[in-house]
């Protein structure tokens, strides 16, 4: 047996290149000034944005946020929601969402559920209350992390699709509401008859009011499928449309003043329509868009 | 273009805001920045939990605090 061969070798230290670091924040910067520097900018930008896309919603005049401005905000700081799961349930939905930065890290979390007990709801088609489980989720979860810009930026972090669908109603019922104090004039209160609706909307112009109950006529229309007039409805029925357009009014009041220039455009009627059913976004009856 | 086409107007600045960094480095303690907001007010509670989020980002021993300007 021949004698093992014997290698000499130089053992050298393998120098790797410095691997970058991950983002330590949100900003990615430990340095405090710039840390505030950059959230305050994002704040202004994201103001501007959301504004001038009509991603918020007015409810109990303060103005909250749609799923679609969290995204937007989400993507201007690399956070993004992924669905993690949804789920069946008895009655309706579930969803989980997770808020997650380009690396992976997971900065917030949540699940939401959208179920058949909601008057909203009980007749919509199963992927619409999925989808929506979903939207809460994702709003929900894209909140924890980024509310702070939220409320910088001027708007409360609260997301819309958070917000009870009658929450015109219980601001003034004192239900659960948010305690947030603006100053401004004396809040209209929420109209309790067709009249009243009437007044509120017709007081900007006849093209705001005539879109109004068109938007009524939909609302209807997607609350009670099948109906062809309100007459079609029970009293329970008639009560609950009665609600939701009074909440309609309202919103569109507290979002757009009466002699304000110009008067409420198709858009502004539309989502003051989508404060009070949970985002949904109505059309107008048949053909009957009207230019915007 | 229809009277109800939307108004294209530029924001108005309503309310300005004064932040303060608070810590432990004589440089950069005591600097101010300012938020220049659209919106009518931001509620005291909103105001302190924007404060209790940003000043978590910040390294130990920073703060924030953020004042309306009068």
């Amino acid at each position: 047996m021949s004698e093992p061969e014997t290698i000499e070798a130089e053992v050298a230290e393998i120098m790797l290149p410095a691997v970058q670091a991950a983002p330590v924040n949100l900003f990615r910067t430990e340095e405090p000034v710039e840390i505030i520097r950059r959230a305050t900018e994002t704040a202004t930008a994201l103001a501007t944005v959301l504004r001038a896309q009509n991603l918020t919603v007015k409810i109990q005049n303060r103005e909250h946020v749609r799923v679609e401005g969290w995204t937007l905000l989400g993507s201007m700081l690399g956070v993004f929601p992924v669905c993690e799961w949804t789920r069946k349930l008895e009655d309706g939905w579930e969803a989980r969402v997770e808020a997650r930065t380009l690396a992976g890290a997971v900065v917030g979390a949540a699940e939401a559920e959208c179920l058949r007990t909601e008057n909203t709801w009980k007749s919509r088609d199963d992927y619409a209350l999925r989808s929506m489980a979903q939207t809460r989720a994702t709003s929900k979860a894209l909140r924890q992390p980024l509310g702070f810009v939220v409320s910088l930026a001027g708007f409360d972090p609260t997301p819309a699709e958070e917000m009870p669908r009658d929450s015109g109603a219980s601001s003034l019922a004192g239900s659960g509401a948010p305690e947030v104090r603006i100053e401004g004039p004396i809040p209209l209160p929420l109209p309790r008859n067709w009249p009243t609706i009437t007044k509120y909307v017709s007081e900007y112009d006849e093209f705001t009011h005539d879109t109004f109950f068109k938007f009524a006529v939909s609302a209807r229309r997607l609350l009670y499928p099948g109906s062809v007039d309100t007459k079609d409805l029970s009293k329970a029925e008639k009560a609950e449309l009665l609600k939701v357009a009074a909440g309609a009014a309202l919103a569109l009041r507290n979002a757009h003043r009466v002699n304000d220039f110009p008067p409420p455009t198709v858009v502004e009627i539309r989502a003051a329509w989508a404060s009070v059913l949970e985002g949904q976004e109505l059309a107008l009856p048949e053909s009957e868009e009207a230019p915007e | 273009m229809s009277a109800n086409a939307p108004a294209t107007a530029e924001p108005i600045v309503l309310q300005t805001y004064t932040l303060q960094l608070l810590g432990p480095s004589p440089q950069r303690a005591g600097w101010q920045g300012s938020l220049q907001s659209t919106a009518t007010g931001i509620g005291p509670r909103l105001l302190r939990e924007a404060e209790e989020n940003l000043s978590d980002l910040l390294p130990d021993g920073y703060s924030v605090r953020i004042k309306e300007q009068p």
